[in-house]
């Protein structure tokens, strides 16, 4: 019941902002797609804190340092730590193109640079159909929550908060998704704070918990960790991962447009490992302290994302709503801001004659249709016993980082050539494939490793062999 | 070499170095019997955490010298 009033108070504080930014939106694309941009350090530092931690930080985390360890906490906190010097690398050059060209999305800048709509598209649809997958992540993680707090089987949970998202996502634009992103992030860090306090007393203190949970599984307390996970090779791909992964992110991409000034980059940049130190240990201890409960027999192999739901629930009852809808706040942040430019590029890119409605409002639709497809891959093509760490890490991640060194090339080289970026690219996902089904051997390493390398390779060999077109 | 460029030279010589401090090979095993755990946690961790903070001085110091404005 008060989880219920919680989230009703919650939706209304989300539809209120979205109705509110859409009230000072002006109805121009730069507006409603970037909010004018307009954010300020504040705004921009927790919309991409918001935004790059997902159901993934609350469940996924909490599930795999169950399974793996506390080096769950080493591949995620100092991985995504070090990624920010990519706002600087990425970020501050995106920024001033987006300024001086008016670009919006991350393919336009990438197609117009070498004045390529080939180029431009094929980056729009790497994007797009990695993007898709780790939406539907974020319903699935709405679900596995709901279903834990009101026994509703998670597919109908997941369904209704991408039904809610879609809604304020189409009022508010990137206004009302950085205003909501704010929000959200605050909670998601208030919760997970209280959340890892309030168990840690309730197991007899922090060194309890830790020697509990040691005494239970010492395997878990070192590296390779639980299942021989955290091989040398693992954990130089994870760490590697991150900083070619992360920005190649639409949503995360799209938000170096919306700063104000570089001093707001700046500022991300600098406070993101500050965040990450702490909001990182928490989910990763949560997890681990579970082997030292009676918890520990009830959670089945392939239902470990549901470990931080089960111990807030029965270590720290009186703040559980509260906790819960943290996480709800860390995967709608995620998914609005998906939903936001996955609509964004395939309106602005996609090259069609669009006379009788206005690019926002076929933005606006597309959201709809996205909301639609992602609803569609939970109800029917999700296999929960991968976790959500394996669906992601399959699909989203590798995929997206081969677009990173294109960037870079687009951003810093002059030499490189259209033709270069996009059989960087083309080689670079089929070799995602290739290693990551065994067709080639990975040695340990992630798929992804080697084919970034590949792309890296093929980029600028083919970009040497061919011509750039004069004047671009 | 330019003003400019030992900056961005050390300052990808220092990203360098953290990344590769964060290959804690030597820790791999740890904690045996024999290692202390502090507040019930293996040492590796605070090292992780301390490398982690460390990050932030780092992009503390690329902000306020190598990352100029755009004027």
């Amino acid at each position: 019941m008060i989880f219920l009033a919680l989230v009703i108070i919650y939706f209304a504080v989300l539809l209120s902002l979205g109705y509110f930014a859409h009230r000072i939106t002006k109805k121009t694309p730069q507006d409603y797609f970037l909010a004018n941009r307009s954010f300020g350090p504040m705004i921009l530092f927790f919309t991409l804190i918001a935004t790059n931690f997902s159901a993934f930080t609350f469940l996924g985390f909490a599930g795999s340092s169950y399974k793996y360890g506390l080096g769950q906490y080493g591949i995620m906190g100092f991985g995504t730590a070090i990624m920010a010097i990519m706002f600087y690398v990425i970020g501050r050059k995106v920024w001033r193109f987006g300024k001086e060209k008016d670009y919006i999305t991350p393919p336009e800048l990438i197609g117009k640079q070498l004045d390529s709509n080939g180029l431009r598209m094929l980056f729009m649809s790497v994007m797009v159909i990695f993007t898709i997958p780790y939406l539907a992540t974020q319903a699935i993680g709405a679900g596995i929550l709901i279903e834990n707090m009101t026994g509703i089987v998670w597919q109908v949970g997941a369904v209704a908060t991408m039904i809610v998202i879609m809604f304020y996502v189409i009022s508010g634009g990137m206004r009302g998704s950085g205003w909501t992103d704010v929000i959200q992030g605050i909670i998601m860090i208030v919760a997970l704070t209280l959340a890892v306090i309030f168990i840690s007393v309730s197991l007899g203190g922090f060194e309890s918990a830790n020697t509990a949970a040691y005494a239970a599984k010492p395997e878990l307390f070192t590296r390779p960790g639980g299942n021989d996970f955290f091989i040398p090779q693992i954990w130089f791909s994870f760490m590697f991962l991150w900083i070619f992964a992360d920005p190649m992110f639409p949503q995360i991409f799209s938000r170096f447009y919306t700063a104000k000034n570089e001093k707001s980059l700046k500022t991300a940049m600098v406070f993101y490992p500050i965040v990450v130190s702490f909001l990182f240990l928490f989910p990763v201890l949560i997890g681990v302290w579970a082997h030292g409960t009676p918890l520990a027999g009830e959670i089945s192999s392939g239902r470990e994302d549901s470990v931080l739901p089960m111990m807030v629930e029965t270590y720290a009852t009186p703040i559980y709503s509260f906790v819960m809808i943290g996480a709800l706040a860390a995967l709608m942040s995620t998914a609005d801001s998906q939903l936001l430019s996955l609509s964004t590029m395939l309106s602005r890119d996609i090259p069609f004659k669009k006379k009788r409605f206005s690019e926002i409002n076929i933005g606006k639709i597309l959201v709809v249709v996205l909301t639609f497809f992602a609803i569609v891959f939970v109800v029917m093509g999700y296999d929960p016993s991968t976790g959500i760490m394996g669906t992601l890490v399959k699909t989203t991640f590798s995929g997206l980082a081969v677009l990173c060194p294109t960037t870079i090339a687009v951003l810093y080289w002059k030499k490189v050539t259209k033709w270069g970026c996009i059989a960087s690219i083309i080689v670079g996902e089929i070799s995602v494939f290739l290693f990551q089904y065994n067709v080639l051997p990975s040695f340990g390493f992630l798929a992804a490793i080697w084919a970034v390398l590949i792309s890296i390779i093929i980029l600028v060999i083919v970009s040497l062999f061919t011509k750039k077109r004069e004047g671009v | 070499m330019e003003e400019k460029q030992k900056i961005t030279v050390f300052g990808f010589i220092v990203f360098l170095a953290l990344f590769i401090l964060s290959m804690d090979l030597w820790g791999w095993g740890q904690p045996t019997s024999a290692d202390p755990l502090i507040l019930g946690l293996p040492i590796w961790i605070y090292y992780l955490i301390f490398l982690t903070l460390a990050t932030f001085v780092f992009f503390l110091i690329i902000a306020k010298n190598v990352w100029r404005d755009e004027k």
